[in-house]
């Protein structure tokens, strides 16, 4: 398969006045033609700070690529300026904001701000862009498009926003789509609206996706494989049944075991105990160790490389070690607090 | 729209019929007298001259009758200027200061705009903190200060701009520069506080992910959301200096409206008092609802709500 993106050793620093925080620390991601990957983690785990870095989104300062390459289609987009960056957002990588009550511009119709990349991008009149406006307010199940293009944001609920904005970031037929937790902001019956629509999309226009999220329900929904992040790092990758039925690394075990199960007996939520390391000074080893219950010696000091488990699934964990004690996911899914 | 400004219109009169009777009485108990030379006069030439301006009656039949006479347009006969109508010291004063005011006020909320973007943009690099300077000097010192230096280097010693009284456009210059630093600063460090807000925003950030430029992102879609509260004070304060600030006037010996209002409350001159406090609520109100009607034409939020009202 074709890899339309490539991000290969990625390092992103924010300088603050406590130090270097190193958000991003290493990280690989192959993204194919047309498919849907998730990146998945819990807050801070740099699945956000890794899409913008896509995007050359990171406000700089106090934000920058301090090692790595993002290969779109072969180019290092990592060595674009900001004018070449221009010329890639919007019309070949697009992205998609969590809350769509603050991505819109208040001040500006929806028309308008649909309208605007198209005229950056096609160079198309303003009556092109009309045209093309309607169809993708048609295209994302907005009816009566043509009176809601002159509108404001504030006329449109939650629901319907991110319809628009997924209209925008749509508008120039990008090849990859970022949605940063495009769904969170939403509530359950339009969040299975808008995951369904943007599968839709995916299914008419070919466009690669890359759906950050932390919420697994979503992800085994929408996506074809899963990157799970960890204090700046992928720790495992795979397709989405590897990672569901067959995971190998212990905070993958945990993510599992935390998501809440209807009709379970107690009501209890289950938890990770222990909070995510301190990225200015990111820890030697595995960033894990410290919150794992199978950390070994070794993990505190080295940092696993990441072994191959199947031609797809990968995890970057000691216990995959031949020498490691053999541990099995469905005891150690309960060691999180279930009884 | 049209319902929304006809009821701020009422609401507008009735502001005025208030300011214009709490002025009244308020000005009833001031002390001193109209008449300059009332120790020398006898009781009846006293009692005359009270007489011939109607200051005899009650003051509550003064009042009455006063109201009166605005309702159909007359402001009455000022006590010091011999027989001169109060309207026609208006209009004769009021053209100085509103040329000076209204120029501070443009020029200087266009610099004031444009160096508030300078510094959001170049946010904590050598030129936010030179624009920074710039504010708070020109909010810190007076503007008479400044008035001064300018009359002493640009009037005196290199001789570009007379140094005072009325004339053509060049005597302007001086003094609308004065008037305009503070409007300067007030309205750079406004501009720059919350375009720095408007542009760490979500919708900054979707319009950069669509491919817009550096420069299209703040004059597109900042600037627009950055103004709201900036109108709400340069309202206000274009009504201060285009009625006439006292002090720059006085400097630059200008014939202008603030040095004529104080001069009738230090003559108990009642009729121009009542006359300037009146058209200066009257402008002040004015403004406001100019204000109040750009927030909707700026913020399509503001104009949805009035427009149901």
């Amino acid at each position: 398969m074709e890899h339309i993106l490539e991000v290969k050793n990625l390092h992103v620093s924010f300088d603050t006045f406590a130090g270097e925080v190193q958000a991003v620390r290493g990280v690989d991601i192959k993204l194919n033609k047309g498919e849907t990957l998730a990146i998945v983690g819990e807050s801070g785990s740099g699945k956000s700070v890794t899409s913008k870095s896509i995007m050359r989104l990171i406000p700089n300062p106090p934000g920058r690529i301090t090692e790595g390459q993002i290969l779109f289609q072969g180019k290092d987009l990592a060595k674009y300026s900001e004018r070449q960056m221009q010329q890639v957002r919007g019309s070949e990588i697009s992205m998609i904001f969590q809350d769509p009550m603050t991505s819109l511009n208040p001040t500006m119709t929806v028309g308008k701000q649909i309208m605007e990349g198209l005229r950056i991008h096609q160079k198309m009149s303003k009556s092109q862009a009309t045209a093309r406006a309607i169809e993708l307010l048609k295209l994302v199940g907005i009816p009566n498009a043509e009176a809601r293009l002159k509108q404001y944001p504030h006329q449109f609920s939650g629901g319907m926003r991110q319809r628009v904005v997924i209209a925008i970031a749509l508008a120039c037929n990008p090849k990859i789509l970022i949605a940063d937790e495009p769904t969170t902001a939403l509530d359950v019956t339009i969040q299975a609206q808008i995951l369904e629509l943007m599968k839709d999309l995916q299914d008419k226009t070919g466009t690669a996706i890359i759906l950050i999220t932390h919420d697994l329900g979503v992800v085994a929904n929408a996506a074809q494989r899963v990157a799970v992040m960890y204090g700046g790092q992928i720790v495992e990758t795979g397709t989405v049944d590897e990672i569901f039925y067959k995971p190998k690394h212990p905070y993958t075990w945990g993510l599992l075991a935390s998501m809440p199960k209807l009709g379970a007996s107690d009501t209890d939520l289950i938890a990770i105990p222990g909070s995510p390391p301190d990225l200015s000074d990111p820890p030697k080893g595995c960033p894990f160790a410290a919150r794992c219950p199978h950390a070994m010696k070794v993990c505190v000091d080295h940092m696993p490389d990441h072994t191959e488990v199947s031609g797809s699934h990968k995890a970057a964990c000691w216990l995959l070690d031949e020498r490691a004690p053999k541990v099995e996911k469905p005891v150690e899914a309960s060691v999180g607090g279930a009884r | 729209m049209k319902g929304y400004i006809t009821k701020r219109l009422i609401y507008m009169f009735i502001t005025l019929f208030l300011i214009a009777s709490a002025t009244f009485f308020l000005m009833k108990i001031m002390p001193g007298t109209p008449l300059s030379n009332a120790a020398k006069l006898t009781a009846e030439q006293e009692a005359i001259i009270l007489e011939k301006y109607g200051l005899n009656d009650p003051i509550p039949i003064q009042y009455v009758k006063y109201m009166a006479n605005v309702v159909t347009g007359d402001l009455g006969v000022s006590f010091q200027f011999d027989g001169r109508g109060v309207t026609g010291l208006i209009m004769d004063r009021i053209g100085p200061s509103a040329t000076l005011g209204t120029q501070a006020i443009i020029f200087g909320a266009i610099f004031g705009i444009l160096l508030g973007i300078l510094s959001a943009i170049r946010y904590n690099t050598i030129w936010d903190y030179l624009a920074t300077i710039v504010a708070v000097i020109g909010i810190s010192i007076p503007s008479f200060v400044f008035a001064a230096l300018m009359q002493y280097y640009i009037g005196v010693k290199l001789q570009w701009f007379p140094v005072a009284f009325w004339g053509g456009w060049e005597h302007t210059v001086m003094p609308t520069a004065a008037l305009a630093v503070f409007v300067v600063a007030v309205s750079a460090r406004f501009t720059r506080t919350e375009l720095l807000e408007v542009l760490g925003q979500d919708y900054i950030t979707t319009a950069r992910a669509k491919g817009v430029s550096g420069f299209s992102v703040v004059f597109k879609h900042g600037i627009r959301n950055a103004l709201i509260p900036l109108i709400t004070i340069l309202g206000p304060l274009a009504i201060g200096l285009m009625t006439g600030t006292l002090v720059i006037e006085r400097i630059f010996s200008v014939p202008g409206l603030g040095e004529q209002f104080v001069r009738s409350i230090q003559t108990n001159d009642y009729p121009v008092i009542m006359g300037t406090t009146l058209f200066y609520s009257f402008f002040l109100i004015l403004v406001i609802l100019i204000v109040d009607i750009l927030y909707g034409i700026i913020d399509p939020r503001i104009r949805i709500a009035g427009g149901k009202d």
